[in-house]
């Protein structure tokens, strides 16, 4: 009784939840409809009354006869025609813009702007391809109108031709703005309402694009995307072109115009430019009406949208009613199944699922034999219906259970009949009806009824493919936990599903930490956000990507992984998880930042090597051709850095490179390059420049940078003083390619250094002839050697208190075959820079041994025979050995040779070769300090020097006469020299009162024209015989006419 | 007519409405603002991608101020309230004449590339006067108040003339823009009007007639603040600003998207060595 009350009741409030369901639903419709037709006739209501509008405003401009003077005039050329034009509509069009006309434009009738109000700088552009509407009508001489995109406003236009008599002078254009559209239709539909203009991206793109080379900078400023649909863009009004004032949108604009880009029926009513009506809901409670009116071009395209959105605000009431009904019928069905009616409807449902499932299926009965079977059983095990009906399952094809074979009567499944309790297994075998052993699953479940099991349904599936899988996966899964490399599983959401232990090792992450969260956190943020979606992209379409990527550990640091992403595809292709592999690559990227670091700068001063210098260089000139800039190129090489270098040792020389290095760089700005191109020789790249001058200043600075003294680790008592000569070459002046302006700043650098360095010289004609003359001279120096070109010139050194001629100077000169005889300062510079100075320091050497044994053949034996000796022979520790076995060798006793060294190379000597001069000093070679007094002599080392006498330089001698300070100074020197037990030797005396005044001081020996000029070794023997003794009192008046030009060389 | 307000005033005012100075934020975050050019919404527009650009080459954040007015920009610079400025030559050389802490680290190109821009005296072709010593009782268009090519500029150029802006009978306007200055002269608002060169070539075809020039003057710059910015801060934004590939500096806004360079204070010479020609007149007094 009760069952069928409650069947009573359920049947009369199933029809009223459907009628409260149907009423729902209409209403909805209704609303729906309502808006669409509010926005289509305010949209319409707009265009006419606006056409209305459009045709006053064209009334008025087309029947101004100043307006078509000036027209004629613009058409001739005259341009202030154009702007007096602008002068005379601009009243009319200043009163448009408060009525929402976005443009007024004249177009010439072939379709070229002739002034557009809104932009009039911008004229004579052609428009005829994106402006149908206006070439036709200009075309058939009779207004258009309609909606047209344009280069960058789209809008509503309203077109009219110009005409003079029967002859077309052009067209006007007036376009409506979007916003008066918009307030209308706002209007029209409620204060509620959310109004949006969609704009049709392509055909925005393609007028945009028409003459723009690079249009998506500015379409990307103009347009932003819409959420509703991926081809529709909206006008962003922040951008002032518009001169649309920015309105809020409600807040809940993003959240529903999302849900509108989700909706499939909308996205493919837009597809297809069709009109469409919605009612979205966001959960239970926010619904929203959404209307789309298609605004179509003259060519019937869907050019936009007018999108429309309103709060369901009754939408709650309405659903509770519905809810309400619908919940009491179900309470009523409930109620009904639990009196009998689920058994019923369990079996039918049973029989209709068992038709159509994959699954089979089959029905025992108490006694254990087969009452039902679905079609699935008959596909798996090959019996038919008929075959199975009445068999008794487990003997038919039940082979084992558990993975044993099992007896009829201990079958777990017939055992159902009997305990009335589910089994379930999974480790069942079925055999089928062609002998194939299946595995299946199975669940068998009782039918109980008032209390006993009248049947037992089975359900099975085969599970040898799952079986497999899981063997594969078994397998996988071992390879990945023991692979070296880093795995990460993530879902097609991206986010973390599995890890193996080699990614907790490279990453520090623990698996527990990582389940669940995304790969960004290991990111390390230094690549872009263009990066990842290019990833992306590439497994997307490709599904695979491959690459270098830096990321973070969990303690911080970046490293550089190299990452292969697969994804993994479902039967139908679709991406169920993604699978990325790793390696740390830091050793790697190391090794190879090192290798690119040895091959592309300086070890010692980090600077950029000349492989580098030469790529900057070809960069630099691309960049001032694509600027129209000037560069500059400077080559830098430091005066007096080869005599550091010799004196103090190459460590101090290394240390000098550095601290100029620092020096120079100081001087320059960040985005100008400093070069080591190798040895003292610097080059700087400057960009950017406007003139040469700026080289000028730059170089002046840094020379000002070079002079004052350097600090030398080790030499911390002596102030080592270099100087710069810079060698300037401009691009594109001259040169037009690396090697030449590399060539040409060198060249400049050697003139520059020719006029006794620390300056600067910018590259010319005359620096490129000299460089290419410095070469000639180099070449012919060492030919000269081969030749026997060079020769030695012997200058006497008188002893003051003996009156004789103890000693002489061999001095080097070189007998040029065509530029007659050079004096050392001519080639010898040439000869330390090239390297060529240690040969020709050999060659000095054999030269005065042999003349030594020529002179003793002759019976000249007091005589002894001072040689030069640059700092770089010194330098090797060879030369004293081979001096004493060159003496050996010609038979002729150490003392009667003396070797002469400058004061700064013989300070700066280190320990080592203090040993090596002493050891010449005991086998009787005497040593002399040249120029003393042009150096920085420490008292301290001097006293441990083994030499013999110090000669005082020149510069001293000169003046001393007149000069106290230089009298003092070689009155100083003397005295020190007595103190210390040396000789002096005075050299250029030149002068009877030089001679007297150093007489008076003590000096021990004298050496000048005031005795004799350098002179050939054969004129040697004849001038002491030309004296009547060598004891005779020194000097004689016939002397004194030989004092002319100074100078020993 | 704008009231004119003298330079001690404006600095006295903005002195006593400006916050106690306060150092960089803790955290090392520099904050920037720029010129109030346009609104703060197009400002973020345009500056906010730069910014997320140095922040990823650099690893400096930056935090956006908005300040709406000139004096104030300037004052909350002296008051080390803000690190970094996005100014024009005429603002920079204001404040470094009360204040000489600070450091433009690069200029930005003009859309043509070049470093630079002039100043133009224009008027319509079909009207007098045709010389700067014509402009006698004349209407006078500028752009807007602190433009360098505005009041500055025409002062300058009329200057040479022997004429002045706010003497010989004549009269000044601001009209909002460079382009509303020229298309005034079009219009026969004004008789003539100071705008950018490079503005006033665009509207040569509409009869447009330059008279006069003066410059080129700088660029905007990125001014830092040396007492709140280390040198590290103030080269690591110079460098990456320097080094921004053609495909980033599309993504930023006009002023910046051209390219940058080095700047130097020495940039501001011709622009002081004008100001000093003024006779005192200042452009913050305008």
């Amino acid at each position: 009784m009760l069952r069928r009350t409650l069947l009573i009741l359920l049947g009369a409030a199933l029809p009223v939840t459907f009628l409260f369901y149907a009423f729902h639903t209409r209403e909805t419709e209704q609303r729906l409809e309502v808006n669409y037709a509010q926005i289509e006739a305010a949209y319409a209501g707009v265009s006419m009354g606006y056409k209305e509008f459009a045709d006053v405003i064209s009334g008025w401009i087309l029947g101004d006869p100043e307006v078509i003077n000036l027209l004629h005039q613009i058409q001739e050329g005259n341009d202030v025609a154009r702007g007096l034009l602008y002068r005379h509509i601009f009243p009319l069009y200043d009163s448009l813009r408060t009525k929402h006309v976005r443009q007024l434009q004249f177009f010439a009738p072939d379709g070229k702007s002739i002034l557009r109000m809104h932009a009039p700088e911008r004229s004579d552009d052609d428009l005829s391809q994106i402006r149908p509407l206006m070439m036709r009508a200009m075309a058939t001489r009779k207004a258009t109108a309609g909606f047209e995109n344009g280069r960058l406003m789209s809008g509503f236009r309203y077109c009219f031709p110009i005409t003079d008599g029967d002859s077309l002078l052009g067209g006007v254009e007036v376009s409506l703005s979007f916003t008066a559209i918009q307030r209308l239709v706002e209007r029209e539909v409620g204060n509620t309402a959310t109004v949006r203009f969609l704009l049709e991206r392509n055909g925005l793109m393609r007028a945009i694009s028409d003459d723009l080379q690079d249009s998506e900078p500015l379409f990307d400023s103009l347009y932003l995307a819409s959420a509703v649909h991926p081809k529709y863009v909206t006008e962003n009004f922040d951008n002032p072109l518009f001169e649309e004032p920015v309105v809020d949108l409600p807040s809940h604009t993003a959240e529903v115009e999302s849900q509108i880009g989700n909706d499939r029926r909308i996205t493919a009513a837009m597809n297809n430019g069709e009109a469409f009506a919605r009612h979205l809901c966001n959960g239970l409670t926010e619904c929203f009406f959404v209307n789309g009116l298609p605004i179509r071009n003259d060519r019937n395209q869907a050019a936009g949208y007018i999108l429309t959105y309103s709060p369901d605000e009754q939408y709650l009431e309405r659903s509770f009613t519905v809810l309400s009904a619908f919940g009491l019928a179900i309470l009523l069905l409930v109620a009904a199944t639990l009196l009998g009616v689920r058994l019923q409807l369990t079996r039918r449902r049973l029989t209709t699922l068992s038709e159509h499932v994959g699954k089979g299926i089959y029905v025992l009965d108490r006694k254990g034999n087969i009452s039902y079977t679905n079609p699935a059983a008959s596909a798996l095990l090959g019996y038919s219906q008929d075959e199975f009906m009445g068999q008794d399952a487990h003997d038919l094809f039940h082979v084992s259970s558990g993975g044993v074979a099992v007896a009829a009567h201990a079958c777990p499944i017939r055992c159902v009949t009997e305990r009335g309790e589910v089994f379930q297994g999974d480790q069942e075998v079925f055999r089928s009806k062609d002998g194939t052993y299946i595995n299946v699953e199975v669940t068998a479940s009782p039918i109980i009824e008032a209390g006993e099991t009248v049947a037992v349904v089975t359900v099975f599936s085969d599970i040898r493919d799952r079986l497999t899988r899981e063997q594969q996966l078994r397998q996988t899964d071992a390879a990945v936990q023991a692979a070296v490399e880093g795995v990460l599983i993530t879902d097609t959401q991206g986010k973390i599903v599995a890890v193996n232990p080699a990614f907790t090792r490279l990453t520090g992450y623990a698996e527990s930490e990582v389940i669940g969260r995304k790969p960004s956190l290991l990111s390390s943020g230094r690549h872009s956000s263009e990066f990842y979606a290019g990833m992306w992209r590439d497994l997307l379409e490709e599904g695979i990507w491959q690459g270098e990527i830096l990321n973070r550990r969990k303690n911080g640091s970046v490293y550089p992984q190299w990452l292969s992403i697969s994804a993994i595809r479902d039967i139908d292709g679709q991406a169920t998880s993604y699978v990325g592999v790793f390696n740390d690559i830091s050793d790697l990227k190391e090794k190879e930042d090192r290798l690119f670091y040895l091959a592309h700068f300086d070890s010692l001063t980090g600077l950029p090597n000349r492989r580098l210098l030469r790529d900057r260089l070809e960069h630099a000139m691309a960049r001032a051709d694509r600027e129209g800039s000037v560069l500059g190129v400077l080559f830098v090489d430091l005066d007096r850095f080869k005599q550091v270098n010799d004196s103090l040792g190459h460590e101090a020389g290394d240390q000098l490179i550095c601290q100029a290095a620092e020096r120079i760089g100081d001087g320059l700005r960040h985005e100008d390059t400093l070069a080591r191109q190798g040895g003292d020789e610097f080059v700087i790249l400057l960009e950017g420049l406007a003139d040469s001058q700026t080289t000028s200043t730059v170089a002046m600075k840094l020379i000002e940078a070079i002079k004052p003294s350097f600090r030398l680790r080790g030499f911390e008592d002596q102030f080592v003083v270099v100087g710069a000569s810079i060698g300037i070459a401009m691009y594109p002046r001259d040169g037009q390619d690396a090697s030449t302006l590399l060539r040409r700043a060198d060249a400049a650098m050697y003139v520059a250094k020719s006029a006794g360095g620390n300056t600067w010289q910018h590259s010319n004609e005359d620096s490129a002839v000299f460089a290419e003359e410095r070469l000639q001279l180099e070449s012919e120096l060492r030919h000269a050697l081969d030749n026997d070109e060079l020769v030695l010139h012997y200058q006497p050194k008188v002893n003051l208190s003996k009156n004789m001629v103890e000693a002489v100077e061999a001095l080097i000169r070189w007998e040029h075959p065509t530029r007659g005889l050079l004096g050392p300062d001519k080639f010898l510079p040439l000869a330390k820079e090239s390297g060529l100075i240690v040969e020709i320091g050999n060659w000095v050497m054999q030269r005065a041994v042999r003349q030594i044994v020529s002179w003793e053949n002759i019976g000249i034996t007091h005589i002894r025979v001072y040689l030069n000796i640059d700092g770089s022979q010194l330098a090797r520790n060879t030369y004293p050995g081979k001096l004493l076995a060159t003496l050996r060798s010609a038979g002729i006793p150490p003392n009667s040779l003396g070797i002469e060294v400058t004061e700064t190379a013989m300070m700066g000597r280190a320990d080592g070769n203090i040993a090596a001069l002493k050891m010449l000093r005991e086998h009787g070679i005497a040593l002399s300090i040249d120029d003393f007094g042009t150096g920085h002599s420490s008292l301290n080392r001097l006293k441990r020097l083994p030499i013999d006498t110090l000669k005082i330089d020149r510069s001293f001698i000169r003046d001393m006469v007149d000069d106290p300070s230089d009298q003092a100074i070689v009155r100083a020197t003397v005295a020190l020299a007595q103190e210390l037990g040396l000789h002096t030797v005075a050299e250029g005396v030149e002068t009877e009162a030089q001679l007297a005044m150093l007489r008076e001081m003590g000096c021990t020996s004298i050496q000048g024209y005031l005795v004799a000029r350098p002179m050939p070794a054969s004129e040697l023997p004849g001038w002491l015989a030309d004296k009547p003794t060598i004891e005779t009192a020194y000097p004689t008046p016939t002397r004194q006419g030989l004092a002319a030009p100074a100078g020993k060389r | 007519m704008r009231v004119a307000v003298s330079l001690k005033t404006a600095i006295l005012a903005t002195f006593l409405a400006s916050l106690p100075a306060k150092a960089v934020e803790p955290d090392g975050t520099i904050r920037f603002t720029p010129l109030p050019m346009v609104g703060e919404r197009a400002l973020r527009s345009q500056f906010l991608p730069m910014l997320d650009y140095l922040t990823r080459e650099t690893e400096i954040r930056f935090r956006w101020t908005y300040i709406p007015d000139y004096d104030g920009v300037i004052s909350a610079q002296k008051n080390d309230a803000v690190d970094l400025a996005f100014l024009g030559p005429l603002p920079y050389v204001a404040l470094t004449r009360q204040d000489p802490a600070f450091e433009p680290l690069v200029h930005f190109r003009e859309k043509d590339g070049s470093r630079g821009y002039n100043c133009a005296l224009v008027a319509f072709n079909s009207e007098g006067p045709y010389r700067t010593a014509d402009v006698i009782n004349k209407r006078i268009g500028l752009t807007q108040p602190k433009s360098t090519c505005g009041y500055f500029a025409v002062s300058v150029m009329l200057a040479r003339a022997g004429r002045a802006i706010e003497g010989n009978g004549n009269q000044y306007e601001y009209a909002g823009g460079h382009d509303k200055a020229i298309m005034g002269v079009v219009r026969g608002a004004y008789d003539v009007a100071g705008a950018k060169l490079a503005i006033v070539r665009k509207h040569e075809r509409l009869g447009v007639q330059v008279i006069d020039q003066a410059g080129p003057y700088p660029g905007f710059a990125l001014v830092a603040n040396k007492r709140t910015m280390a040198a590290e801060q103030r080269e690591a934004i110079r460098d990456a600003l320097l080094t921004a590939s053609q495909t980033e500096r599309a993504r930023w806004g006009e002023p910046m998207r051209n390219g940058a360079f080095s700047a130097y204070d020495q940039d501001y010479e011709a622009l002081r060595k004008d100001l000093r020609r003024l006779d005192g007149t200042t452009p913050e007094d305008k």
